[in-house]
Formats: C-alpha cells, sequence, structure tokens
C-alpha cells in the first residue's frame, strides 16, 4: 500500500494568512490535510485544540469563514491533494445542505472526520443529506472488536482512521502489542489506507506509525508550534517530519 | 405505550450514540451488565436494602396543608430532600454504583452542577469502597461550595474545571475526555438522565422508584391519581423519576418547570424545550440552546443543577409527542418560592427544586381546586452562599 501521510490544522488559525501559508507548505509533503471547523464543545480533543477552537469561536471565525480559505488553498496545492473537513456533528446537523455539498463537490473535499460519530451513528449522518461523493471515515480503535474491525475495514472509504491511543488528541503515542495486533488486521481486511492518528508528534513516533501502519495523521504538535512561534515555527516542525 | 428506548437507544428521533468510537464497546458492556443486573436477585435485593437502610426510603409523601390553603390547590410534597445526602440523586448514584462493582471496575468518576449528584456519587464510592474523581466547573465549586466540602470530606478528589463556560455542560466534557482514556477501569457515574444510550433508560429506571412509591402513597391519600405531577427539569432525572409511572396515565397532566433564568433572550435563561432546537450534544440528539452553527450557547440560571444547555432525549420526545408540557420559572420567581416554603411549611428546599414550586405560586389559578403532586428534589442548605447574596441575609 502507498503511504498516506496526513496534518491537522484548525481552520483560519491563527488566523487566515498563517493557516493557508501553513496548509499549502505542508501539502508539499502531505498527502491530505485535515481542516478543523471549530466547535464549542470538542469532547474528542485536549486543551491545545480545545483552545485553539474557542479563541475562534471568541473571533466569530466558523464554517463560512475557513470555506474561503479552503478555495485557496485549493487554488495553490497540487491537485491530487486531499481535503477532508474535521470536525463535530452539531455542526454538520445544523448545516444548510445543499450548500454545504455544492462547495464540498466544488473543492474535492474527499470526506468528513467526525470523532463525535461511531460507526453505529453513521446512517443518521447520512441521512441528514450528506453527499454520497462525500466519504464519512471510519474509526478503528484499541478498543474495537475484531468482528467490528474487519466490518469497518472492509467496508471503509478513502482511509482507515486507526485511533492509536485509548484518550484524546494530544496524548502520547505507546501501542501495544494487542493494538498492533489490531493494526495488522485492520491492514488485511482494508482496501484503502489504514492511518495512525492520535498522540503522534514527533519524526519518532511518526515512523513507528509508517512502519506498522500505511501513514500517519500528526495535528496537536502542529498547534502547538504556531501557537510558540507561527509559521517559522510551523515549518521547522514540518521541516523536522520531512528531512 | 410502546417500550423506550428501542435497541439503539432512540426514544423515537431522539437519543442515540454520539461517541467516539472508543467507548462503544464500554457502552455495550454497560448495556449488557445493567440487563444482567436487572435479572439479577441477589443485586437487586442489595439495592433495595441499601434503599431502604441507608438512603431512607420509601421518603414520605407530604401534604403541604398551609401552602393548600394559600394557592387553593391541594399540593402533596415528594420529599426527596429526606433522602440522605439531601437529593434525588443519591437513588441513581446507588444503582450505578452498585453497577459498576457488578462490572468488577474499581473507579467512578462523575460530572456535578449543584455539587448534589458529586455529593451522592462520592458518598456511594465511600459506602463500596471505589475511588473516585469528580468534575465541577470552577463557577460552581465556588456557588456551591458546601458541597465541595462534603466531597472531599467523603474521599473524593474534585477536580474545578476552567474550559468553556466553567459550568455543568463543562464538567461533563472534562468527565467524557477522561472516560475516553480510562474506560478499562472506570465507570462514568452520569448524575442525569442525559449522555449516550444506556444512560438516559438506565438513569431513569433508577429514578423511577420515585413515581413507584409515589403513586401508591398519593392513591393511599386522595383516593386518585394528582391531576397534575410538576417537577423541575436540568438534564431531567427528578422529572423523569416522577413521570415515569404516570406516563400515559388518564387525567394526570405531566409538567416540566426549566430554569427561565432573568429573561428569555439568548444566554440569559436554560430554557432548552422552551427556546431551543434540536441538536447532537455530549452523545445524544436532543433540544439544545446553540447559535446558528450549531455551538453550544452560554445559558444561565441561579441554581447550578439547571444550568445546562441540553436535556436527556426521552424528555424532547415527551415535549414533541405531547406526553409531557414544559414551562418556565424565573431565577426571581424561584427565589421567591425557596423563601415562601421555608416560612410557611418550614421546608428549606433546594434551588432547583424551587422552580417547580415556582411556577406553581406564579399560575396559582391553573391549579385552583386540583390535586398537585410535586417533586421536592433536593433540600437547600447547600444553596446557602447564592441565597445570601441574593436575598441578602
Ligand atoms: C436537588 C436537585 N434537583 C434537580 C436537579 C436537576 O437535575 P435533574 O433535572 O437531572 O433532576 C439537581 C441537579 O443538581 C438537584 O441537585
Amino acid at each position: 500500500m502507498k503511504k498516506y501521510n496526513g496534518f491537522y490544522l484548525m481552520g483560519n488559525y491563527p488566523d487566515k494568512e498563517t493557516f493557508i501559508k501553513s496548509a499549502v507548505e505542508g501539502l508539499k509533503h502531505f498527502d491530505f490535510l485535515e481542516v478543523g471547523i471549530p466547535f464549542s464543545d470538542p469532547i474528542a480533543d485536549g486543551e491545545t485544540i480545545a483552545d485553539a477552537a474557542q479563541v475562534l469561536i471568541d473571533r466569530n471565525i466558523g464554517f463560512t469563514e475557513i470555506s474561503e480559505s479552503i478555495k485557496e488553498i485549493r487554488r495553490s496545492a497540487a491537485p491530487e491533494k486531499d481535503i477532508y473537513l474535521m470536525t463535530y456533528s452539531n455542526l454538520i446537523y445544523n448545516m444548510e445542505m445543499d450548500g454545504f455539498n455544492s462547495f464540498c463537490i466544488e473543492q474535492k473535499i474527499k470526506g468528513l472526520i467526525l470523532p463525535d460519530v461511531p460507526a453505529c451513528e453513521k446512517d443518521f449522518i447520512r441521512a441528514l443529506g450528506v453527499d454520497k461523493n462525500i466519504n464519512i471515515i471510519s474509526f478503528i480503535t484499541p478498543e474495537s472488536s475484531d468482528d467490528s474491525i474487519i466490518e469497518s475495514a472492509k467496508s471503509a472509504d478513502s482511509f482507515v482512521y486507526f485511533v492509536s491511543m485509548r484518550g484524546i488528541t494530544g496524548g502520547e503515542f505507546n501501542p501495544d502489542s494487542d493494538t498492533m495486533r489490531k493494526i495488522s488486521l485492520a491492514k488485511e481486511n482494508a482496501s484503502v489506507p489504514v492511518v495512525l492518528g492520535f498522540g503522534i508528534r514527533s519524526r519518532r513516533s511518526a515512523d513507528t506509525a509508517i512502519e506498522i501502519g500505511d501513514g500517519f495523521i500528526t495535528g496537536t504538535a502542529f498547534i502547538e508550534s504556531l501557537n510558540s512561534s507561527g509559521y517559522s515555527g510551523f515549518k521547522n516542525r514540518l521541516e523536522e517530519f520531512f528531512i | 405505550m410502546t417500550a423506550m428506548p428501542d435497541n439503539k437507544g432512540y426514544f423515537g428521533k431522539f437519543g442515540g450514540r454520539f461517541v467516539a468510537e472508543t467507548l462503544i464497546k464500554t457502552l455495550n458492556e454497560v448495556e449488557e451488565a445493567y440487563s444482567s443486573f436487572l435479572k439479577d436477585e441477589e443485586q437487586q435485593r442489595k439495592l433495595s436494602k441499601l434503599l431502604a437502610d441507608y438512603a431512607g426510603r420509601p421518603t414520605p409523601l407530604y401534604h403541604a396543608e398551609r401552602l393548600s390553603e394559600k394557592l387553593g390547590a391541594s399540593i402533596y410534597m415528594k420529599r426527596e430532600d429526606l433522602v440522605h445526602t439531601g437529593s434525588h440523586k443519591l437513588n441513581n448514584a446507588l444503582g450505578q454504583a452498585l453497577l459498576t462493582k457488578y462490572m468488577g471496575k474499581t473507579r467512578v468518576i462523575a460530572e456535578t452542577g449543584a455539587g448534589q449528584h458529586g455529593v451522592a456519587t462520592a458518598t456511594c464510592a465511600a459506602l463500596l469502597g471505589l475511588e473516585c474523581e469528580v468534575f465541577m466547573g470552577r463557577v460552581d465549586t465556588e456557588r456551591q461550595s458546601p458541597n465541595v466540602k462534603r466531597m472531599k470530606l467523603l474521599g473524593a478528589k474534585v477536580t474545578p474545571v476552567d474550559s468553556g463556560s466553567r459550568t455543568l455542560k463543562d464538567a461533563i466534557n472534562a468527565a467524557m475526555r477522561d472516560w475516553t482514556k480510562t474506560c478499562q477501569d472506570t465507570h462514568y457515574l452520569i448524575g442525569s438522565v442525559v449522555g449516550a444510550h444506556p444512560f438516559p433508560m438506565m438513569v431513569r429506571d433508577f429514578q423511577s422508584v420515585i413515581s413507584r412509591e409515589a403513586k401508591n402513597q398519593f392513591f393511599d391519600a386522595e383516593g386518585t391519581n394528582p391531576d397534575y405531577v410538576v417537577a423541575c427539569v436540568g438534564g431531567g432525572s427528578n422529572a423523569a423519576g416522577i413521570f415515569a409511572h404516570y406516563k400515559g396515565v388518564d387525567g394526570v397532566k405531566l409538567l416540566g418547570v426549566e430554569a427561565g433564568g432573568r429573561s428569555s433572550k439568548d444566554g440569559d435563561h436554560s430554557a432548552k424545550l422552551n427556546y431551543g432546537r434540536p441538536g447532537i450534544i455530549h452523545g445524544n440528539h436532543t433540544y439544545l440552546l446553540q447559535t446558528k452553527e450549531g455551538n453550544v450557547m452560554p445559558v444561565h440560571s441561579v441554581s447550578a443543577g439547571l444550568d445546562y444547555p441540553a436535556v436527556g432525549a426521552e424528555h424532547s420526545y415527551f415535549h414533541e409527542a405531547g406526553v409531557a408540557e414544559y414551562v418556565t420559572c424565573s431565577d426571581k420567581e424561584a427565589l421567591n418560592a425557596f423563601r415562601e416554603l421555608s416560612l410557611t411549611e418550614g421546608i428549606i428546599p433546594a434551588l432547583e427544586s424551587s422552580h417547580a414550586l415556582g411556577y406553581l405560586i406564579e399560575n396559582k389559578d391553573r391549579f385552583a381546586g386540583k390535586k398537585v403532586l410535586l417533586n421536592l428534589s433536593g433540600r437547600g442548605d447547600k444553596d446557602m452562599p447564592i441565597i445570601e447574596e441574593e436575598l441578602g441575609l
């Protein structure tokens, strides 16, 4: 399987220009970008990402503003790069669906990553009217049973998001042997890449993820770098991963 | 009435399991364990015994004669304020704490607003030898400080939550984050009929002891059912408990009273069924106070236990299906009722419960000549810091 690596940025964070510049630069190395749309009660996120979301909400920045930035990123990034939206179910629930679907199709949004939508509630979200060309990404976790791993892996579109640890974003990546076995089981049954995310913040953990999975996703580490030293911080972090 | 919720945890279109995939296996385990717990005679005997000897059940049904005379109605109070620890919250905490042991888990976590559920959980943890951590919004730790001290005395760790509005909803977020990490040895002892399936069902069942007793007690006293059953609604557990055996009973009108706060303006109240619309929060599809985009709106109530932007899924279903009616009571009306009950009956009610009473007092014409069953969900000692400030004692 060809490697499929992704990075997460919160849309328009810390500001619109820095976000766009970081996204375009990152997509020179990564295969896909996850754009976070801020939600007030992000239960799957740790402090770093939750605080970034709150900053945007306080400034009244949401999907409307971030979608404009995504159009600019699309104009600058190589066309084969993928973009996903990462947010929580209530924002999708409240979307004006026709407009949302046309935006996603025009900008080639590949899918939605919704951390509060487990496999058993995917149909509920689909029934809100999300276009069938927009994938709803499947999660597999160290807690998933073998049966559900096989089922999710077989039916997954775009990629399988393997949540590589119990907990929320910003924790530590340290898969135990049972988790390793589950990653292999997912790989055996999936026709799309099995990508490891949550807790991957260094070159070393990324290398491990690539070795045992089909790719890695990193996010909190970039938000921390943006917080401490803006775009140059982001750029340094990026180089750590790829040079 | 058909059995609710369905096997996916839906009450009509409300409910469900909107949580991280990581928690699904744990929720399945809780659901299965709860189902066998209900069938396990030894466990049920243990629970009944604790409810009787430890919690002090059955609680009395009290005919408030002076208040009845004043309002021109016949008012009965189900005295949940007399349950050990001072509110109905212990009914559910005892059930879930026993379930925790039954599942072989060693630690419980809980969210709390007024601190009553935190105290009830800490109490059960002490009783059964479980480790306990309670998440509480920083604002609430200040306005309900007596309860923080009680929890610590009972051996619980109290973790103040500084994110978001620093109230009940943020305490739930913090507890859910903890549980996603610790679910292997920890049970999240949710304090109201909220959250993902099976919690809304399970908490309702544990609280239904309230109307199981009250229905017989009321019948013994009056030879008939009440015309109105009234309860305050925060997350909705005391209301779910007192509604449970009256749902669909002819001639009985169910009234849930939400916190009307300062005004009906956004941010001034916590009345989700009156002023909100459906959304998805804390694991379920339910009524929610939210912005146009779907971010959760700041809410307000003088009472920390009602200061919550959402409500249990079953109440959303009751609201749309007309099974119950939901009304509001303002901060001022509740404070007035708080004083009124203290002076007229010598009972100091919780500020939450004062909302149910406040609606009754403000709308006495509606209840003229009627028989009313009011759930007095808790006692008001914990509210002294707010009362000192608001009523200037
Ligand atoms: C005495 C009392 N009543 C009512 C409530 C509100 O909760 P619920 O609506 O779940 O009964 C609380 C919550 O803290 C409480 O302490």
